[in-house]
Order: structure tokens, then sequence, then C-alpha cells
């Protein structure tokens, strides 16, 4: 069940507008990865509940098993008012569906032979998102790119009913903005989720507030 | 005489940043448009000289405003302003007849660059 946003209509409308450049600069590196071209579509912003999270991977619904790829990241220093500084932690995770999976394999020419081999790919194909879209956003916040340490597997060849987040334990509300990538002529549909806990909501909000001045 | 201006893009603050942009001393009477179908709408009522349209909308996207200005042949300029960077869009929207592609997020040296380049200003 989606909850109420933690935004007013502006932050909301700001926060999928930078998302949105964020998503396309991205969307051209994973254009040269994948060799098509990528089609965008609109970020959209939700709260949820942590236990909901796959709520919120709305465009992978009722399809088969599966992958996802996460990363821890800080961001900041964000100025929260009278001097002070705080930074962020979200977590950037990268979703995949079987087939989506195959096709990508099929276009990079590798061979998924294991797990280990599948791993690789996912690792890669979350980078070549994250990497981009990340610094993307935190340069338009105003803020030093993200540090992000290594991606790690959350779940591989799940059913979505069972796609867990080990990188977000201990979160419990959380801000989603739901990155939904096509590739044109193929049938890959691809998530990128940002996910931030209600203890970022303060800061990001003020960050927020600045760029709508 | 104002120049009549039509900004088109389903974002409040990109709407913003886009009327921002444009050069001070310009005498402008802007309509703006929250997706393609109402700034389709607003060119065929033939009072839109210029259009500074996005492409990732709902309703109807920017591909389509072009597409239909391009079939009935509307008398406008646009500029396309856009988040979407690959190499292929900017293609795209030129053969459908923008004059430009600007990435986003907008400002006022990028717009009025352009402007400049083409004469506009």
């Amino acid at each position: 069940m989606s909850q109420p946003l933690p935004f007013t209509e502006d932050q909301r409308d700001c926060l999928q507008e930078i998302s949105n450049v964020a998503m396309g600069a991205a969307g051209e590196h994973l254009a040269s990865f994948s060799k098509v071209f990528v089609e965008l579509s609109i970020p959209v912003v939700r709260a949820n509940k942590a236990e909901d999270l796959v709520d919120a991977l709305v465009s992978l619904q009722g399809l088969e098993t599966v992958s996802g790829v996460a990363q821890r990241f800080e961001v900041g220093p964000f100025s929260v008012g009278g001097g002070e500084t705080s930074t962020i932690v979200g977590c950037a995770l990268v979703a995949i569906t079987e087939s989506s999976f195959r096709d990508l394999a099929q276009q990079r020419e590798v061979c998924i032979e294991s797990d280990a081999d599948a791993q690789k790919l996912l690792m890669q194909l979350a980078d070549t998102i994250t990497h981009v879209c990340l610094p993307m956003l935190t340069e338009q916040l105003g803020v030093a790119a993200p540090v992000m340490p290594t991606s790690e597997v959350a779940s591989l060849h799940v059913p979505l009913a069972e796609f867990k987040v080990p990188q977000i334990d201990g979160w419990s509300g959380l801000t989603t903005v739901e990155i939904n990538y096509h590739l044109e002529g193929h049938p890959f549909n691809c998530d990128l989720l940002l996910i931030l806990p209600d203890s970022a909501t303060a800061s990001l909000c003020k960050a927020l507030d600045a760029l709508l001045v | 005489m104002s120049i009549p201006l039509l900004i088109c893009d389903d974002s409040n603050m990109a709407r913003k940043q886009v009327a921002r942009s444009l050069p001070s001393d310009w005498d402008v009477d802007i309509t703006f448009a929250v997706n393609g179908a109402e700034g389709i709408e607003a060119v065929r009522a033939g009072k839109v000289e210029m259009v500074f349209l996005d492409l990732t909308m709902p309703v109807m996207d920017g591909y389509e405003v072009l597409e239909l200005i391009q079939q009935e042949r509307l008398k406008t300029i646009v500029i396309v302003i856009s988040g979407d960077i690959q190499p292929e869009a900017r293609e795209r929207v030129m053969k459908l007849g923008a004059l430009e592609f600007i990435k986003k997020p907008i400002n006022k040296e990028k717009l009025q660059g352009v402007l400049s380049d083409y004469g506009l200003l």
C-alpha cells in the first residue's frame, strides 16, 4: 500500500524532474551498453513501508522472476540550517526480469552459464545506470557526488513476491523513485529504484526547496 | 508586439526554468501546457510562434507533437528541451522538424546560445 508522500506537490515535482534529468543521462549510457535505443518513462515518486518495497517496482509486477543488485550510497553534506550539515544514506536498486536479462546477455554477446556469470552482468548493468544517474542527481541538488561502494546482489532469480533487499534492513518508512527503462523493440524491462529512508526526508526537502527558490 | 510562446513540459519546475531562461528583454506572451495534447491544441489555435518542447510527457509525448506539427504543416518554431540525451533522440527530433535540441537542465546561457545561433535574438 502506498503511503502519503512526505513532500509538498512542488517538492515532489522537483524530485521527479531532477530524477528525469538523471535518468536521461543514465539512459544514454544504457543505450551504449545495450546497443539499443532506450525508451524513457516518467519517474514515479512514492512513499512505501519497507516491507512493501516490491509494490514500488510497479513496472515489474505480474512478470516472471526478477534479479536485483543494490548499492547503499552516502550523499552530502546537505545544509540543515544553523551552519549544521548532514549526510544521508540511500540505496540504489537495479531490478530486472529474467527475460530482460537473457535479452541483455544476447545484446552484450555474453554467455550466462553460472550464477557468477549472471552476477557479473548484473553488476555491469547496475554500474552503467547508477554511476551516471546518482552523480547527475546530486549535481542538481548542489552536493558532492555520492560515495558508492561496490554493488551487491540483493536477490537472484526469485519471484517478485519473494524479492528481498538486505541492503535496506532496519529501514521502516521509505521514499522511492521508480525509474523504468525499456529498450526499443526488445522485451527489456528494468527498474532503477532509488530508495531513501525516512531519516533522509528532512535534508532532502531542504535541498529541494533550495532548487525551488 | 509581444512574442507568443508555448512552454510544453509536464513538470512545473521545468516550465518555470524555461520561462526564467528566456532573454529578459523579450516581450513575451507565454502559454503553458502540461502534456503534448494540450501543447498541440495551443499550436493548432495558431497563436504560437515558438514552442519549447519536452519529450517524455504523459498523454502525448514530444515526438508525437512534432509528428502532428509536421503532418498538419503548422507554422511554428520548435526547440526541444529534454533530459533524453541519447544522440539518437536528437537525430529523431531534428528529422521531425525541430530547430534545435537543448539538454536539460536548461539555463539562460544554453537557451540564449541557441537563440543567438539561429538569429532569433
